[in-house]
């Protein structure tokens, strides 16, 4: 409340520039592009790239090397491929925690919030830029672990079936949707060193620990993140649909009937079931951002 | 002006889009801050508490993201960088990455950031905040300037001095209610009493304190205290000027006769205890 007689603030008009305006080439809805641009060039900075790249080939070396001692004369390039399959998930959940996981929580808890929001820029590109950041460095560190895959492949089988761009594919779809889940921690969590922990927890741990609850309840498990990623490595057992394993059961379950069933995820359903992952991620990850506010 | 926890910075930090008001509305040059954000901050700059900048990046690629965003030139961000750097001293370090900047070096290259496509409006949250001193006079220095150069700075301080030496008009808010604003050239005209120290020339006699204690608009009289005596005021500038020329009259040799506390701080505190 004004003191009595107090001279009242007026609301002034923007008023006309008085210097050469910046050029106008940057359209609104660039600005997404320009953070996109800026974030890739802090990770890449910060060398988590490179750091995922050396697990990844660490990785790689160790898989050829032992397969190569171990694979029978007779292996063909499906059962090759699939033995690869199995790291893709760990790989995207590490690749989510890296470039994701304080992508969005970053610029509270380091400060920088203060610098980057009062620019004119709404939270929406903020987010979209960092999306398209976040997707782009796991997207090549995929292509990178996939393009070795294919080459080992062809070289050692001398042939390259056409199931490794699927897996590829999956892969990027599932990838996507645990950025999501990433993101979504990051605007709900407070610090940095949490939301990498939860990232991966979630995405490493947890899921795969709900997915064996299922199968031992003797419940289908198809709207979990993590049993949809099966089909990353399940596309690669034969030429899909064709050779596309199926659920089997095995003796010594519990219960009257003593079978164990052990479910293989349907790639239609599983494509459904990531896509909405990420959409749900992304979705709920970009409310809670707009709102959150830089306190302290 | 406020004390601290009264609302200043959360007044700044909903302007700038930090934070979201509980009711009401922000604009900045009559466009809604929160509803239009790119249109509000357009031709501002700010720098909000001491900003953290990005240690990945030099300040020239600050500048460079900052400019983007704001739509400038490739070539309008490179000659205006050069020149707000060196406006902030910064220009030694404008390749090296800020990870090990000092508090002073961020606050600079915050307040280079803000002045980079020339703002018409300059927002400055506390800027001399956790400076050294040396600091603080430069920061006050560009501010001083920047008010010259015709960019509007809307700042917000607890620093009485600060205010009292940087700025044209004040408004005090307390627990984010506005109190006051003016012209700091026309405070005195709100102050309705405060403590007046006058010193003479020894000795003060006994009944001129006698004198000054019943005159109109005196509340009470302290001292003598060797050649000093302090009157606490009820009135304003006239019954200070009344007094001064009493005392003239009754023959006491006035050395100096002063405000014991500065204006802006016996307003603050009057209207604050007002207002409760």
């Amino acid at each position: 409340m004004a003191t009595e007689g107090a001279t009242q603030p007026t609301v002034p008009q923007a008023p006309q520039p008085t210097v050469p305006q910046a050029d106008r080439r940057t359209a609104r809805g660039a600005r997404f592009l320009i953070v996109a641009r800026f974030e890739l060039m802090r990770q890449l900075r910060r060398r988590r790239l490179l750091i995922l790249l050396i697990i990844t080939a660490i990785f790689l070396v160790l898989l050829i090397v032992v397969i190569q001692v171990f694979r029978t004369a007779s292996a063909d390039s499906y059962s090759y491929a699939s033995s690869f399959g199995g790291f893709v998930p760990t790989l995207a959940a590490l690749a989510a925690t890296f470039f994701g996981a304080d992508a969005l929580v970053g610029e509270f808890e380091h400060r920088t919030g203060y610098l980057l929001f009062p620019q004119p820029v709404t939270r929406t590109s903020i987010f979209l830029g960092k999306l398209v950041a976040g997707f782009s460095l796991t997207a090549v560190t995929l292509a990178v672990y996939y393009g070795v895959v294919a080459t080992a492949t062809a070289i050692v089988t001398r042939g390259l079936p056409i199931e490794i761009a699927y897996s590829f594919l999956l892969a990027v779809l599932y990838s996507t949707a645990a950025l999501g889940v990433a993101f979504v921690l990051s605007s709900t969590l407070k610090g940095t060193t949490s939301a990498s922990v939860m990232t991966f927890a979630v995405l490493f741990l947890m899921l795969a620990i709900v997915t064996a609850i299922f199968s031992v309840a003797d419940l289908r498990p198809d709207g979990n993140l993590a049993f949809a990623g099966g089909t990353i490595s399940n596309i690669l057992s034969g030429p899909y649909p064709q050779a596309y394993p199926g659920d089997t059961e095995f003796p010594g379950g519990p219960g009257p009937g003593g079978r164990f069933r052990v479910y293989s995820p349907a790639v239609p359903l599983s494509i459904l079931v990531m896509a909405i992952w990420a959409a749900v991620g992304f979705g709920l990850a970009w409310a809670l951002y707009r709102r959150k506010e830089m306190k302290g | 002006m406020a004390c601290d926890a009264r609302g200043k910075t959360t007044t700044i930090k909903i302007l700038t889009g930090l934070l979201r008001p509980s009711e009401g509305q922000a604009y900045i040059w009559g466009v809604d801050v929160e509803k239009e954000p790119e249109h509000a901050m357009s031709r501002v700059g700010a720098v909000v508490e001491t900003p953290e900048l990005y240690p990945e990046l030099t300040p020239l690629e600050i500048l460079t993201y900052v400019g983007r965003l704001r739509e400038m030139s490739p070539d309008a961000i490179r000659d205006r960088s050069k020149v707000v750097l060196d406006e902030v001293k910064m220009s030694e370090w404008a390749d090296k990455r800020t990870g090990k900047f000092s508090k002073g070096m961020k606050q600079r290259v915050g307040i280079a950031q803000a002045l980079l496509n020339q703002p018409d409006l300059l927002i400055l949250d506390e800027p001399t905040g956790g400076l050294d001193p040396r600091g603080m006079a430069e920061v006050r220095d560009v501010i001083k300037g920047l008010g010259r150069s015709g960019i509007t700075v809307f700042m917000s301080s607890h620093l009485l001095y600060e205010v009292q030496e940087t700025c044209d008009s004040v408004a005090l808010i307390n627990k984010g209610k506005l109190l006051m604003y003016d012209d700091l050239a026309r405070i005195s005209l709100w102050r309705k009493g405060g403590r007046v120290e006058v010193e003479a020339l020894p000795p003060i006699p006994p009944e001129i304190v006698e004198r000054v204690q019943a005159a109109p608009g005196v509340k009470s009289v302290r001292g003598p205290d060797g050649n000093r005596i302090v009157v606490e005021l009820e009135g304003g500038d006239e019954e200070r000027a009344a007094l001064l020329r009493q005392l003239l009259g009754w023959g006491l040799r006035v050395r100096s006769f002063k405000d014991v506390e500065m204006p802006l701080e016996s307003l603050y505190l009057e209207l604050v205890k007002e207002s409760r």
